[in-house]
């Protein structure tokens, strides 16, 4: 039933990518609206999806890679319909949403989606604070990202015009928002660590790589207040920051494993 | 006596007020952010603490470059702490030097706070911290664990193991792969002692006579050195039509062929071990014959006794009586977990601030 309700969502997803690029070139009133209810369907099915994991796991479907590529990709979307339902503005946003979540279900498909008793160490209620809260993060840094590839796209604004103002705000309170939450997720997986195994930093790969993504954003903030990188320069910072955000998610799993290696 | 104050408002005099400016500048900020970057990302790639010939023998020449420069051991090296607390000392400056302006933004002051506190946890950690390991068998009682150096370090109280269990999600499973070369047949079964299981595709009959563990062979014919799974065989009797025979199969060998068994047929035996649930020691403090505290400490849920914590840190799977615990006396909890709070608290409020001041 959930490869069915994930083949489905897939496709709906696809419709909205495809419907919502449509809706870019049509000058009618109505062209957002495909789109929009393209992948308000998808997130539905994701979201069903997601609860039935749950129910069938009997604990948060969080608690390994497809399990939480599955709750990114519905964060990510979640976060899309809740701009454009914010302001219609966000509309342009829809497309690359759609996209990310399309790949993200794709790439699901190269990973193990058995459902697995929980190891020892992962029977705490941390783990769905701390999962939770750091996928919160990476989709807060992907938005960031996705807003970023619009404004660096943007062709013929000078810089300072409305437009690059307006999109330049998103990208800085989207990566408010992602670090906020990473910096939650960090807290919760140390305060976690050191109920399970007596030390709240071990310096284990996920740690180090979590730490150089804090790093860079908190230097990204410093080089946005102190020396006003603006515009199309935070946006290169929010791209360059979505590289160490994948490569700490998925590249640490499958590279350089440690204690967070479950896939 | 009044302290003189520099033009750009720094107090001392001299060669102070030229160095503190430039430790608390941005530009400095940013070359020590960077600095930590390159060295975070050098610890992330390179495995650390490892034997120092085994950098040589997975990196050739790399390795020894690596040895060299302690990049074997960034965390703990010397440069790396220098470089933590120069980075404290440009957050404080540039925090005292910026005050009139960070003031007004009082979230940014908290995490800037938090950040120093937890600097400075950590700092307690590396000079206070006691860590170790601790391996009980039931029935044991220790008054000491070892240290992560290896060190002996004594406890004001003794730890009594007084039971040990390991609890499974499912339990283990014998498996018998069976392939029969005329007409390309394949069948499997689960085994458990007791009457002939059919395999129809295979036209056989199966009856499992017993488990051994550890095989061995001895005068008396086989038996097991043990309960431990260090090499699991089972004895089996098999019938094929009229005819039967008996033979063993080992999962540790998978290509023992029994002389007994007829030709055209091969049998592969696959051992599942059983995916752990938990494993929880009953600990009880001792002393001097009292016993203020008992209880069970699991994998998430350790035992505290006068600032030591006691971890379940694993197990032996050859010996299922003995209990593998960490031993933890940690004084910059406090300071660490203050730290999180803060910086929770400060970035909120600057997330706040962002949407508040938007258009």
């Amino acid at each position: 039933m959930n490869a069915s309700l994930l083949n489905s969502a897939f496709f709906f997803l696809l419709a909205a990518f495809v419907a919502s690029l449509i809706g870019r070139v049509v000058d009618r009133p109505w062209r957002s609206w495909p789109g929009r209810w393209a992948l308000s369907a998808g997130w539905l099915l994701l979201t069903v999806s997601l609860g039935h994991r749950w129910i069938a796991a009997g604990h948060p479907p969080v608690s390994n890679q497809y399990e939480s590529t599955l709750f990114l990709v519905w964060t990510v979307a979640g976060s899309g319909l809740g701009l454009v339902a914010v302001s219609s503005s966000w509309e342009v946003l829809l497309p690359w949403i759609s996209a990310f979540a399309v790949l993200g279900l794709g790439a699901m498909s190269l990973m193990d989606p058995r459902v697995a008793p929980l190891v020892p160490a992962l029977q705490s209620n941390w783990l769905l604070i701390h999962v939770v809260t750091t996928m919160l993060g990476y989709a807060g840094f992907t938005v960031a990202f996705l807003g970023a590839l619009r404004l660096l796209f943007l062709r013929g604004d000078p810089v300072g015009s409305r437009d690059i103002r307006r999109w330049d705000r998103l990208l800085d309170q989207a990566c408010v928002i992602g670090f906020f939450f990473l910096t939650f997720g960090i807290v919760t997986g140390s305060v976690w660590a050191n109920q399970a195994w007596g030390s709240y930093w071990s310096w284990d790969p996920k740690e180090t790589w979590a730490l150089i993504t804090w790093l860079y954003y908190a230097t990204a903030f410093h080089l946005r207040r102190s020396l006003g990188w603006t515009d199309r320069r935070f946006a290169g910072l929010m791209v360059g920051g979505m590289v160490l955000v994948l490569f700490t998610y998925f590249g640490v799993n499958y590279l350089l494993g440690g204690l967070h290696a479950y896939r | 006596m009044k302290p003189s104050v520099s033009p750009n408002g720094v107090p001392g005099s001299g060669s102070f007020r030229r160095w503190i400016p430039a430790v608390g500048s941005p530009k400095t900020f940013f070359v020590l952010m960077g600095m930590l970057i390159v060295a975070c990302i050098a610890g992330g790639f390179i495995p650390q603490n490892s034997e120092p010939s085994s950098y040589e023998a997975f990196y050739g020449a790399v390795g020894r470059v690596i040895v060299s420069l302690g990049l074997d051991d960034v965390f703990g090296s010397a440069w790396f702490l220098v470089l933590l607390s120069v980075s404290a000392l440009n957050l404080v400056v540039c925090t005292v030097h910026r005050w009139e302006t960070i003031r007004r933004q009082p979230g940014i002051t908290i995490a800037h706070l938090a950040v120093l506190l937890l600097l400075a946890g950590g700092a307690v950690r590396g000079v206070s911290a006691l860590r170790g390991t601790m391996s009980l068998e039931v029935g044991q009682t220790a008054w000491s664990f070892r240290g992560t150096s290896g060190e002996e370090t004594t406890l004001p109280f003794s730890v009594r193991l007084d039971d040990f269990q390991i609890r499974y999600w499912d339990g283990e499973r014998h498996v018998l792969h069976v392939f029969r070369e005329s007409g390309n047949v394949r069948d499997s079964v689960l085994l458990s002692t007791g009457s002939f299981v059919p395999l129809d595709r295979a036209g056989l009959k199966i009856l499992p006579l017993a488990f051994y563990p550890d095989f061995t062979l001895e005068e008396g014919g086989a038996v097991s050195r043990g309960e431990a799974r260090r090499n699991p065989a089972w004895s089996l009797e098999f019938k094929n039509g009229a005819t039967t025979w008996r033979q063993f199969v080992f999962a540790r060998f998978p290509e023992f062929r029994s002389k007994s068994a007829p030709s055209g047929f091969r049998f592969y035996y696959e051992y599942i071990p059983g995916r752990v649930r938990q494993y929880e020691s009953r600990l009880m403090v001792v002393i001097e014959g009292r016993t203020p505290l008992e209880r069970t400490v699991n994998v998430n849920s350790p035992m505290t006794y006068d600032g030591y914590r006691f971890y379940q840190a694993g197990f032996d799977p050859d010996n299922p009586r003995l209990s593998i615990l960490h031993v933890v006396k940690d004084p910059s909890v406090g300071w660490v977990y203050a730290g999180f709070f803060l910086l929770i608290v400060g970035l909120g409020w600057v997330c706040a601030d962002r949407f508040r001041n938007s258009p």
